[in-house]
């Protein structure tokens, strides 16, 4: 365990580099890449004493690095400007939206999960059989399909058609508001009613984010699971007489976990993308949602780089989370 | 003393591959006796392995045991429920691997490992008498430092250790038969004598029937009471090991003795080969299937296959030379 202690002391000491370097990334692109056309052309005309004011307010005629740790402090202290589409500060508005986008990738995950792993077990357990050609079709037929038609078509099936889950829009807002996570904080404070309806208007862009992904992660499982079973060490369990369900569970089952820790953490990414999508389809007052606005209303910078910078710690997180998990299953990394 | 534990008749089996079956065990008796260092030989890939995992029903797929029978102490295993055979596996039958690098989980502590078949055979009553247990075995198989090394990992642990722990493993629940499978091919020389002397240990210590698998006809003539001699599928000769390497009779077994490297006076080393290749066993020569190979063939050893007789006491041939037509 000590030698776990260490390895989480280093994995958190390499986060600090990790993101500046990913801050770095975004400073470049927002920063040293656009020049300003307009002082390009027109700089005779420009009054240019208020241009020089406002290059000091902002601090352009500092060298870069100094740029750059003005860029980090503000984005840590949320000053992230205005929204020239709502008026608001943008880091106010992303406080109500970027919830939504995180509870919608975070139960894309674990559909992802509850449908992926089960299904790779299963097809594993009984392959060959025709149940095990049936998941392998769904699978592929899964993830063939992008998210934007999965959304389409869920949404008109179990909405429009058969209105058997709420299609549109946020559920109930709960009696008090922690995180911004309708599901999470109506649980919080125990509002039942609001609980309940929240999962059911989750249930569709969650499910229809999800497939895809499940059936990537069935086929992973399916194949892990087999390889595991097929491996000389499980071999080896039963020449001790291990009876089959502990052979399975407890050796071959944790064995085949291992790539679903890292492809299924690096998918939450691609969720958080996918939730620009799904936000859109479902009408759901998302972070993705507000972006895809805003670019498309005004063009708006600032909200651009908020929302990226979210997204990079976001994903930075997650990648340290996957990191520990695996830490915590394998030995072998912890060197 | 010639009281018999195991007992294999008749037995056959065969791998259903795509390209065909390929009948790798083609009819094997042989029989072991209580307390006896037993051992078989034969050149890689003719059964050795696939007959002894029948023993404890684990025949890899596609293989399957299409008929035969194999009695341990007395009990039809393969007509006893898998929950019954589960009973012999780890608890009398300990199986020291061919290949201890990769028999070991790379998730689990290679003391727990050890203890595993004390636990699922109820030897122990918790986990933590488990672990006194696996430390005691550690310091039997000789590990250095037991309690540390019970503790590591299997990347942890270099390959003469892991075949320990095998070892260990295999002899956690004092099993009536050790059946070690080529238990030195993947160490060096050093580590092979220590291996040797603390499997011969371990017999005087528990009187262990020991079943060694090997091509080493130098280890089987340090180790074993008797020795039978594998070839493609079937035993050609079965006998004490003092006969059959003073006086072979099976051509093959005769071409084995001479395949071993011998050094000479003017310390040259000789080895004559045994001309021909292993047959296909998915379409094996009919008759004696060692006829392609044997310099000394006849007429009906293409035709049928040659009886087990034994030409002298206790020493058994399947061979044309010594079988009545
Ligand atoms: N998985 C398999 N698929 C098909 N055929 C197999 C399989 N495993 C074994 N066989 C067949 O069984 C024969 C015997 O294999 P076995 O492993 O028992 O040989 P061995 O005598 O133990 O050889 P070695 O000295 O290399 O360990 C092989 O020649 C091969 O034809
Ligand atoms: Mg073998």
């Amino acid at each position: 365990m000590a030698e776990y202690k260490y390895y989480l002391i280093r994995r958190l000491l390499t986060f600090i580099p990790t993101i500046l370097g990913a801050l770095f990334i975004t400073f470049i692109v927002s920063h040293v890449v656009p020049m300003m056309p307009a002082k390009a052309g027109f700089a005779r005309h420009l009054n240019l004493e208020a241009l020089k004011r406002l290059e000091q307010l902002y601090h352009l005629d500092k060298p870069w690095w100094e740029q750059f740790a003005y860029y980090v402090r503000d984005l840590f202290t949320g000053h992230w400007g205005t929204s020239m589409m709502s008026g608001r500060p943008i880091f106010e508005d992303l406080r109500d939206y970027y919830p939504v986008t995180v509870q919608l990738a975070i139960a894309g995950e674990a559909l992802i999960l509850l449908i992926g792993v089960p299904l790779g077990i299963v097809a594993a357990m009984k392959q060959d059989k025709w149940i095990d050609y049936v998941i392998r079709v769904f699978s592929l037929v899964a993830y063939s399909m992008p998210y934007f038609l999965w959304a389409i078509g869920i949404q008109l099936l179990f909405y429009w058609k058969l209105g058997w889950f709420p299609g549109i829009g946020l559920g109930k807002p709960p009696a008090k508001i922690y995180t911004g996570m309708y599901l999470l904080d109506s649980l919080l404070c125990g509002d039942w009613s609001s609980f309940i309806d929240n999962l059911r208007h989750l249930f569709l862009p969650a499910f229809s984010l999800a497939l895809p992904n499940a059936g990537v992660i069935a086929r992973l499982m399916r194949g892990s699971l087999l390889d595991a079973l097929s491996s000389e060490y499980i071999d080896y369990t039963r020449m001790k007489g291990l009876p089959e369900r502990m052979v399975v569970l407890k050796h071959a089952m944790k064995n085949a976990i291992i790539p679903i820790i890292t492809v299924g953490g690096l998918m939450f990414g691609g969720l958080l993308g996918g939730a620009f999508i799904t936000e859109t389809v479902f009408a759901l007052a998302g972070a993705g949602r507000y972006t895809v606005m805003a670019v498309l209303r005004s063009m708006d910078i600032p909200v651009i780089m908020a929302t990226t910078f979210l997204i990079v710690m976001t994903y930075l997180l997650v990648n340290l989370v996957v990191d520990l998990l695996y830490g915590a299953v394998d030995p072998r990394v912890r060197l | 003393m010639n009281e018999e534990i195991l007992r294999i008749e008749g037995l056959k089996v065969y791998f259903y591959t795509y390209a065909g079956v390929v009948k790798a065990i083609e009819g094997v008796n042989l029989s072991v006796r209580k307390g006896e260092c037993f051992g078989l030989v034969g050149e890689t890939g003719c059964g050795k392995s696939v007959t002894m995992r029948s023993v404890i029903k684990l025949v890899p797929p596609p293989g399957r045991i299409v008929s035969g029978k194999i009695y341990f102490e007395g009990l039809d295993v393969l007509s006893l429920p898998e929950s019954e055979v589960r009973k012999l596996r780890g608890r009398k039958i300990g199986f020291i691997v061919q290949e201890p690098m990769s028999a070991l989980d790379p998730l689990y502590k290679v003391g727990y490992q050890a203890g595993e078949p004390l636990l699922v055979h109820g030897l122990v009553k918790d986990v933590k008498e488990m672990w006194k247990r696996v430390v005691n075995l550690f310091k039997t198989v000789m590990i250095p430092e037991p309690k540390e090394r019970s503790r590591n990992y299997p990347h942890e642990l270099s390959g003469g250790m892991k075949q320990r722990v095998v070892i260990a493993t295999a002899i956690s629940c004092v099993p009536d038969l050790i059946i070690a499978d080529e238990p030195t091919t993947n160490v060096d020389v050093t580590i092979q004598a220590q291996i040797l002397d603390l499997l011969r240990d371990l017999r005087r210590k528990y009187g262990t029937t020991l079943i060694l698998v090997t091509h080493n006809l130098g280890i089987v003539a340090e180790m074993c009471d008797r020795v039978a001699v594998m070839y493609a599928g079937q035993i050609v000769e079965l006998a004490n090991v003092y006969d059959l390497f003073k006086d072979p009779l099976h051509p093959y077994t005769k071409g084995l003795l001479e395949a071993v490297p011998i050094i000479t006076k003017s310390r040259e080393v000789r080895l004559k080969p045994i001309p021909g290749t292993i047959p296909n066993l998915i379409r094996p020569p009919p008759g004696c299937r060692f006829h392609p190979r044997c310099s000394l063939v006849a007429e009906i050893c293409k035709r049928e296959r040659p009886p087990m007789v034994e030409v002298k006491p206790e020493h058994y041939v399947a061979c044309w030379l010594y079988a009545k037509r």
